[in-house]
C-alpha cells in the first residue's frame, strides 16, 4: 500500500487534507478557501445584536428627541448649512445598515447558563484541493454579490461627491452606500440562502 | 482552528489482529496453517456539547420566523472526519492474496454523527460507541512470516537434551532440578521460539495440553507454574513472556514407553502482543472537514492476539526420536588412500554408498614445506540397513596431509637425489601421511550407531600395520 503522501507531488509530506474528498495535499497544494457553505458559530452575537439595536432604534431616536433641541438652537445660531447630521440620508442608511445586519443574527436557546443566547454565522476557512473548490458555482456567485456591493458603495460615494457643491454637502445618497454595505455583511448569508434553494453546491 | 464537534467526540482507534495458527502433526500429515484477521475500530464517546447541538441548533433570528424550522448546514456541527491509514505489513504482500484488504483508500471518511436519544443514553452510562469498523484479512500467509515457531519433539534421552541446549538448562536451573534427575527419562517438549521479526515481547496468557491418556509417573517441565489435571488429563501452564529471539518450552516427561503411549496431544496456546501488529497498521493522521489536523489525537491501542492450536500424535515424532553418534580414527596414510580403503571396506562388509566425493584440491600447508592437504576434504554417505531394527546412516569425511612427494616415489626411485629429498620430506613430517577420519552415525538407536561405527573401525584394525605404501 502507498504511503501516506501529497496525491499530486508524490513523496512531500502532508500539510492537510481537503476537507470535502479527503485527498491529502502538500503545503504548496494546500488553499484555503473561504467557504461561506461550510458555517460556524461564533460568539460575538450579543455585538451584533448591540449594534443592530443602536443602528436600527438608537441613533433615529438619538437624532429625533434628544439632540434635536440643542440642534435647533446650535442651527439657529450658526450657520446652518455646516450641520449635515440632520440630513435623513445618515437616519435612513443607519436603518439599512442595521436592518441588513439581522439575517447575519442566530440564537440558540436551553444555554447551560443565560438560557437563550446570541451567535454570530460565519462562513469557515477550509483547505480544499483544485478539483473541488473549482467545482463549486457559489464562488462565482459570491464574487458577484461582493462586486454588487462594492458597485453600490461607490456608488453612493459618487452620488455625495457629485452633490457637493456651494459649501453644502447632502448625504440622501450615503442611503445607496448603506445598501452597499447591507449586501457586503449579508454576502455569505446570501450565497448559503441561494445555494440551499438552487440545490447544494 | 474552527472548532468541529468531532474534535472532543473522537476517543480512540483500535487496531487488534487475531492470529490464528493450526499445528498438526500426526502419522498422516505434518501441516501449518495460519490466518490473520484485522480489525479496526473508531470509538467515540458524546458530551453535553452533542446533546445541546442537536437540542438547540443555532436558529435564524428571521428565517426562523419566516420561513420556519431550523435549515440543515455543512459545517455545523462538525461530524466528520478524515482518517489516514497505511500498512507496512510484516508479512510478504507480494503474493497477491495477502493484501490489506479494506484499509485501502488513502483517507477514509467517517461520519461521527448522533442520534440525542443515543447520546444522552451512552453520556448517561459513560459509555464510548463503535462509530466506524473495518476489517482486513491476511489468508494463508507464508509461515517464515508468522512471529513464532512452535516445534513438536520427542527425545528418548532427556537429560541429554536439556545438557545441549542452553535454555534448557536455564530452565532447569530455575526449576531447581538437576540433570541426573532427567536420567532414564524421555520427553516430549514443545518448544516456542520468537522470531524476532517483530520487537515486542509475546505473552503466553494460557498454554494447556491435553492428552488421550497419562500415566503415574508423569511429571512436567517447568513444574513450578504448570497445573495438572489427572481427571481431565490435562495440564495448563499460565504467564510466561517470550521475549524476541527467546525460546519457550512445555516438556512431559516420562519413560518412552510410557510418553508414547499418551496418544493424540492437542495443545492450544493463547497468547497476545502489544502495542504491534503483524499488519502494521499506522494511523497517519486525522483531519475534519476543514482539511485541518485534529487538535487533540486520540488515544491508539494496537494488539495481537494469538490463538494456536497444535494437535500431534507422538507416534508420529516417534520417527525423528534420531541419535546420533560419533567417532574418530587416526590413520597414519595419506588422505587419499585411507580414503580407498574405506571404500574397500563398505565395498567388503556390503555398506551401501549412498554418495562419495573423494579427497581433492591438494594445496601446500604453510609454514611446512613439501607438505600438502586437501581443500575438500573426502566424504562418503553410507547407509546400512538391519531388517527390523531400523536403518543407520552414516557421514563420513576423510581429512589430512600428506607429503607430496612421497606419491612421486615410485617413479623417481632410482634418482639418488629425488631419493633424498623423499627422506628429507618424510624426516619433515615422520611419515608420509597422516589421516583422520570422522564418522557420524545417525539412526533411532545408539546401539545400531555403534554397530556401523564397529565395521569401519574393525575394518581399519584389520590391516594395523599400515605402512603399505599408498597405490597398493
Amino acid at each position: 500500500m502507498a504511503e501516506f503522501t501529497c496525491a499530486t507531488h508524490g513523496g512531500r509530506s502532508v500539510e492537510g487534507v481537503c476537507g470535502e474528498c479527503g485527498e491529502p495535499l502538500c503545503q504548496e497544494c494546500v488553499d484555503k478557501v473561504r467557504d461561506p457553505l461550510f458555517d460556524h458559530y461564533e460568539t460575538e452575537g450579543p455585538r451584533r445584536l448591540i449594534l443592530i439595536l443602536l443602528l436600527v432604534i438608537g441613533l433615529p431616536l438619538l437624532l429625533n428627541t434628544f439632540l434635536l433641541d440643542a440642534l435647533i438652537q446650535i442651527r439657529k445660531n450658526l450657520i446652518p448649512q455646516t450641520i449635515v447630521i440632520f440630513n435623513p440620508g445618515i437616519l435612513h442608511s443607519s436603518v439599512i445598515f442595521g436592518i441588513a445586519l439581522v439575517p447575519t443574527l442566530y440564537y440558540r436557546t436551553g444555554s447551560q447558563y443565560s438560557g437563550t443566547v446570541f451567535v454570530h454565522r460565519q462562513a469557515t476557512e477550509r483547505i480544499l484541493c483544485a478539483e473541488c473548490a473549482n467545482n463549486r458555482s457559489q464562488s462565482l456567485l459570491y464574487f458577484g454579490i461582493v462586486g454588487a456591493a462594492v458597485l453600490f458603495g461607490l456608488l453612493g460615494v459618487y452620488l455625495i461627491l457629485q452633490s457637493f457643491g456651494g459649501g453644502r454637502v447632502d448625504l440622501t445618497s450615503l442611503r445607496v452606500s448603506a445598501i452597499g454595505g447591507g449586501l457586503y455583511v449579508l454576502r455569505d448569508e446570501l450565497v448559503y440562502r441561494i445555494k440551499m434553494q438552487f440545490g447544494k453546491r | 482552528m474552527v472548532e468541529q464537534e468531532v474534535h472532543d467526540t473522537l476517543q480512540g482507534i483500535r487496531v487488534s489482529e487475531k492470529l490464528t495458527f493450526e499445528l498438526e502433526i500426526t502419522e498422516s500429515a505434518y501441516k501449518s496453517d495460519q490466518d490473520l484477521e484485522g480489525e479496526l475500530q473508531v470509538y467515540a464517546k458524546p458530551n453535553d456539547r452533542v446533546i445541546y447541538n442537536r437540542r438547540s441548533p443555532p436558529k435564524n433570528v428571521v428565517t426562523q420566523f419566516v420561513a420556519g424550522g431550523p435549515h440543515e448546514t455543512a459545517g455545523f456541527p462538525g461530524t466528520n472526519l478524515f482518517l489516514a491509514l497505511s500498512a507496512d505489513p510484516i508479512v510478504n504482500t507480494e503474493a497477491e492474496n495477502l493484501g490489506l484488504e479494506g484499509i485501502t483508500d488513502d483517507t477514509t471518511s467517517i461520519s461521527i454523527d448522533w442520534d440525542v436519544d443515543e447520546a444522552e443514553r451512552l453520556l448517561a452510562d459513560d459509555e464510548r460507541k463503535v462509530i466506524y469498523e473495518d476489517t482486513y484479512l491476511m489468508e494463508q500467509f507464508a509461515s517464515e512470516d508468522r512471529p513464532f515457531v512452535v516445534r513438536g519433539e520427542l527425545y528418548r534421552d532427556a537429560r541429554e537434551v536439556m545438557e545441549n541446549r542452553e535454555h534448557m538448562r536455564q530452565l532447569l536451573k530455575s526449576q531447581n532440578r538437576d540433570l541426573v534427575s532427567l536420567e532414564g527419562l524421555a520427553t516430549l517438549s514443545i518448544t516456542i521460539e520468537h522470531k524476532s521479526n517483530i520487537p515486542d515481547p509475546i505473552h503466553i496468557d494460557e498454554f494447556h495440553l491435553d492428552m488421550a491418556q497419562t500415566f503415574p509417573e508423569i511429571d512436567f517441565l517447568p513444574f513450578k507454574d504448570a497445573t495438572y489435571d489427572p481427571e481431565h488429563k490435562r495440564i495448563e501452564w499460565r504467564n510466561r513472556t517470550l521475549a524476541p529471539n527467546d525460546v519457550l518450552t512445555y516438556n512431559i516427561l516420562g519413560p518412552i514407553e510410557q510418553l508414547l503411549g499418551v496418544g493424540e496431544v492437542s495443545a492450544t496456546l493463547k497468547g497476545s502482543i502489544e502495542d504491534s501488529t503483524m499488519g502494521g497498521v499506522r494511523i497517519e493522521g486525522i483531519y475534519d472537514s476543514t482539511g485541518m489536523a485534529v487538535p487533540q489525537y486520540p488515544q491508539v491501542d494496537k494488539g495481537v492476539n494469538i490463538q494456536c492450536s497444535i494437535r500431534m500424535d507422538p507416534d508420529a515424532l516417534r520417527g525423528e526420536v534420531q541419535t546420533t553418534s560419533g567417532s574418530q580414527i587416526n590413520i597414519p596414510l595419506p588422505p587419499e588412500d585411507t580414503y580407498e580403503r574405506l571404500i574397500n571396506i563398505c565395498q567388503r562388509e556390503s555398506l551401501h554408498v549412498r554418495d562419495r566425493s573423494p579427497p581433492s584440491d591438494e594445496e601446500p600447508i604453510t609454514g611446512q614445506e613439501g607438505v600438502f592437504s586437501y581443500a575438500s576434504p573426502g566424504e562418503l554417505e553410507i547407509k546400512r540397513e538391519y531388517g527390523d531394527e531400523g536403518t543407520v546412516y552414516g557421514d563420513i569425511t576423510v581429512e589430512g596431509r600428506f607429503t607430496a612427494v612421497s606419491q612421486t616415489n615410485e617413479v623417481s626411485a632410482f634418482d639418488r637425489e629425488q631419493d633424498r629429498v623423499i627422506r628429507e620430506d618424510e624426516g619433515a613430517m615422520e611419515r608420509r601421511g597422516q589421516s583422520q577420519i570422522d564418522i557420524r552415525a545417525r539412526s533411532t538407536s545408539s546401539e545400531l550407531n555403534a554397530r556401523l561405527i564397529g565395521i569401519i573401525e574393525e575394518g581399519f584394525r584389520g590391516g594395523d600395520q599400515p605402512a603399505l605404501s599408498g597405490g597398493a
